[in-house]
């Protein structure tokens, strides 16, 4: 199956080609949403439709150093329940057949290997129910 | 079966002739025992003959087959060849409700073995009530001696109505009238609306004796109590004389019986199987006590009433005005090409002439203004008058109340107030559960009534009104109300106040209590002659269209709801505010006025801050504080007073940014969850900006916990 393989800072992930809708610029600035759990980076205006924007840092609990700035806004295919994720660019598609290693969380699928580089990959319907989580325990 | 869109057509079309139909036969019901009006019946008549047509012509036979037999008995009907009884009626509503079903079926694209029963039946029993008695030969027209010439001309259905005109005993007349030819359709139709209070007009034919080349004449056979003089007051210069060969009104000997209502007489010519209806058991059908439970329709009261199509039916006058504006933008456009092509012309470095600023002005101010005729003419498209709603609420509460065994009046008003077809659409449902809960709880059996010295019958209401840019609606019943008491233990015991709240709340508040989630389950409130079945979703539901509910119930006298919803959601005037360096934007709807508070002013009670507004003592509700942004130390704030009814609160600003119209779009997702927030917008620059939902924050900063936090 064809998986996009992002960056998160220096980290590798990937998530399945059919999950993802689009890849856009992040936007300079959010629009914050009060009281939205602190994973939610706000909302974006894309092309006149507004679309909450997850910072996938966090909602993973990467705690690396950033070291750069998340630039790409990975889109979620789900539907009319849009979900942005916000990572630091994209390195390229890549055809990801073998998952191997422990499910971590739900959001997570497992690892796998593209030459030489770690791949960790994601799971869309996993990082769905992460955000609903965090709605729900905030 | 025919292709989707075709399909979608018929739809549409069939849909809109059963509203009709419904309507007239919910006329038709509501003066059972009265004697029907002729066009009345015709309509229905008519309207079950087109449909019948239609079904036919996009091969939906089964529909088409129904609707044939309901047009035979329907004919007999208007004919007088049978009486228009309680069994026909309750025949003829279940084969609407039936024809409706089966086309939900076709809608959805299946099919409906499970309805093929109930049709079966149903046409059975139209096929029997069809079956009338055929008339008295040689009749009551003979004997008031009408002219057989003018006799030869009148159709069955005339004669008809000329006969029971006879009956009546009024007087019978020719009008003749002489109308020119250019506008005779004109003053045709006056004339007839003139005449149409003294009586009725049996027939309008052509004149045998014709006027000259520029003009037609008619006679319009006329049958009236009214004496002569009056009607000739109405004529407007057209002639009047008898249409019998004895003057004034016509005495004939009795007829047999009373017209619509007794078996045929014995010397009928065609025997006929069962001719009163209590036989019918006789006849090898199934004696229909009760007609619902034999039609094997199982319309479950709680399926939706939402529409089968998204289309919206438009005047035409609406999609011409709306192409009248484009037709100006255009004008706009070109004029706007020109003062480029000149200006490009005059070339760079040199200064534009001052001229070509204002023209360009000028347009620029002509854009605007048609843009905005064009926005409007839009949403007057979108708008259809809440009566398509109330005429299904209408039938259900029928139905229901047929069911209940309880005696209640059902009265609508305001049916004509328009409103965005989305929120029409979504209406429905919660205005549904409402009247569900009046009937069921709000109203008690007669029995209590009348010993509570009440009218035996109960009223239940739903109005309609237009208030500026919103509408009110009203479900309301003059059942037992509520017991406040009752609502008090209930609230305690589900937890969801203390008691100690409970007696702080006043009626309004404790009132309120009952569209909290959780707060009771059928069981509960069934005793607390209670309402609170899924309140708290019809409130949810309401608050997705910007709408705000409100309850007043006093023991004894009844509940009323109130519910305030926008005109549009699409488009909404909105005042914009910044907090801690954030925009919002506030719908105007919510907004009563606007205050400058200082600080200094503020008063503290039970630990929440309040003002004063011309000696009202109101909630300081810091909006900074309540989406947890950072404070900015000030002087003085501004304050928005929003609210609705009494309950009212400020929420404390720091700037006012101005007025703005705009358009809201949901947040998607999870988004949709967090609370004090109903959408997005987007200004000039791009941003998103979210609005603020007024009635959820007034709910929550109300609610007794939201101090502590």
């Amino acid at each position: 199956m064809r998986h996009v393989v992002f960056r998160l800072e220096r980290d590798r992930y990937a998530l399945p080609l059919s999950s993802i809708r689009e890849v856009v610029e992040a936007p300079a600035h959010y629009t914050r949403v009060p009281r939205a759990p602190v994973s939610v980076k706000g909302v974006m205006n894309l092309r006149g439709r507004v679309v909450p924007v997850v910072d996938l840092k966090t909602l993973l609990e990467v705690t690396t150093p950033a070291i750069q700035p998340l630039g790409k806004v990975v889109l979620l295919d789900r539907g009319r329940r849009e979900l942005g994720l916000l990572i630091t660019d994209v390195d390229g598609i890549e055809s990801i057949e073998k998952v191997g290693g422990v499910r971590s969380s739900p959001a997570v699928r497992g690892l796998a290997r593209v030459g030489a580089l770690a791949i960790t990959v994601l799971d869309a319907d996993g990082l769905d129910s992460a955000v609903a989580r965090a709605f729900t325990t905030r | 079966m025919a292709p989707p869109r075709a399909l979608e057509e018929f739809v549409t079309e069939a849909n809109e002739i059963l509203e009709t139909l419904s309507r007239e036969l919910f006329v038709l019901d509501q003066q059972r025992g009265k004697e029907p009006d002729p066009d009345r019946l015709n309509a229905v008549f008519r309207g079950a003959h087109s449909l019948k047509g239609l079904a036919a012509m996009f091969g939906v036979d089964r529909l088409s087959r129904l609707a044939h037999r309901a047009e035979d008995a329907l004919d007999a009907l208007r004919l007088g060849k049978v009486p228009l009884d309680d069994r026909m009626i309750d025949t003829l509503i279940e084969t609407l409700d039936m024809l409706q079903a089966m086309l939900a079926r076709v809608s959805a694209g299946t099919s409906a073995p499970d309805l093929e029963v109930g049709a079966d039946h149903l046409q059975d029993r139209l096929a029997e009530l069809a079956k009338g008695r055929s008339l008295p030969a040689g009749d009551l027209l003979e004997q008031v001696g009408i002219d057989p010439q003018i006799r030869a001309v009148f159709t069955e259905y005339e004669e008809h109505r000329l006969r029971e005109n006879v009956k009546k005993g009024v007087g019978l007349w020719k009008v003749r009238a002489v109308f020119g030819l250019d506008d005779f359709d004109t003053k045709l139709a006056a004339l007839n609306a003139r005449l149409k209070p003294l009586g009725e007009v049996v027939s309008t034919l052509p004149s045998s004796r014709p006027g000259d080349e520029a003009s037609i004449a008619f006679d319009l056979v006329f049958g009236s109590g009214q004496s002569k003089s009056a009607i000739e007051a109405a004529l407007d210069g057209a002639t009047l004389s008898t249409l019998t060969t004895r003057e004034g009104p016509v005495e004939v000997t009795p007829p047999p019986g009373p017209a619509l209502s007794l078996p045929p007489q014995p010397r009928s010519p065609v025997p006929r199987p069962a001719p009163r209806w209590d036989d019918v058991s006789g006849s090898g059908l199934t004696p229909l006590a009760e007609p619902t439970s034999t039609s094997g329709l199982r319309l479950s009261p709680e399926s939706s009433l939402r529409s089968l199509t998204q289309t919206v039916r438009v005047d035409i006058g609406r999609l011409d005005a709306l192409m009248n504006s484009i037709g100006e933008l255009l004008l706009i456009r070109s004029n706007i090409n020109r003062l480029a092509e000149s200006a490009r012309q005059v070339g760079s470095g040199v200064a534009l002439p001052k001229l070509w600023g204002q023209e360009l002005q000028r347009e620029a101010r002509a854009l605007e203004r048609k843009l905005d005729e064009l926005q409007k003419g839009v949403l007057d498209v979108r708008m259809v008058p809440l009566g398509q709603v109330f005429d299904k609420l209408t039938r259900l509460m029928r139905r229901l109340v047929r069911e209940s065994g309880k005696d209640v009046d059902f009265a609508v008003s305001g049916g004509d107030v328009e409103l965005d077809k989305l929120i029409v659409e979504e209406l429905s449902d919660p205005l549904m559960h409402l009247l569900r809960n009046a009937l069921d709880h709000g109203i008690e059996p007669p029995e209590v009534r009348r010993l509570h010295h009440k009218p035996s019958r109960g009223t239940i209401r739903l109005k309609a009104r237009e208030q500026g840019n919103q509408v009110q609606l009203e479900v309301g019943d003059d059942g037992g109300g509520m017991d406040e008491s009752r609502i008090r233990q209930v609230a305690v015991e589900r937890g969801v106040a203390t008691e100690e709240q409970t007696r702080e709340m006043d009626r309004r508040d404790l009132l309120n209590l009952v569209f909290l989630p959780g707060f009771s389950t059928r069981e509960d409130v069934s005793e607390l002659s209670g309402r609170g079945v899924g309140l708290d979703v019809v409130k949810t539901n309401l608050a997705r269209l910007s709408g705000l509910i409100d309850i007043d119930s006093r023991r004894g006298d009844g509940t009323t709801f109130t519910l305030t919803l926008p005109l549009t959601l699409a488009i909404i005037r909105a005042l914009m505010v910044s907090v801690s360096g954030r925009t919002y934007a506030v719908p105007l709807s919510a907004v009563m006025e606007i205050a400058s508070v200082r600080h200094a002013d503020l008063q503290t009670i039970e630990r929440r801050e309040v003002f004063e507004v011309r000696g009202q003592t109101l909630p300081f509700v810091r909006l900074a504080r309540v989406f947890r942004l950072p404070e900015v130390e000030r002087e003085r704030s501004f304050v928005v007073l929003v609210g609705l009814a009494q309950q009212r609160i400020g929420l404390a600003v720091d700037e006012l940014i101005g007025q703005e119209d705009i358009v809201t779009k949901p947040l998607s997702g999870r988004l949709r969850a967090i609370p004090g927030v109903s959408g997005a917008t987007e200004l000039g620059d791009r941003r998103a900006v979210l609005v603020l939902d007024i009635g959820a924050l007034m709910e929550e900063l109300s609610r007794p916990q939201a101090a502590a936090s």
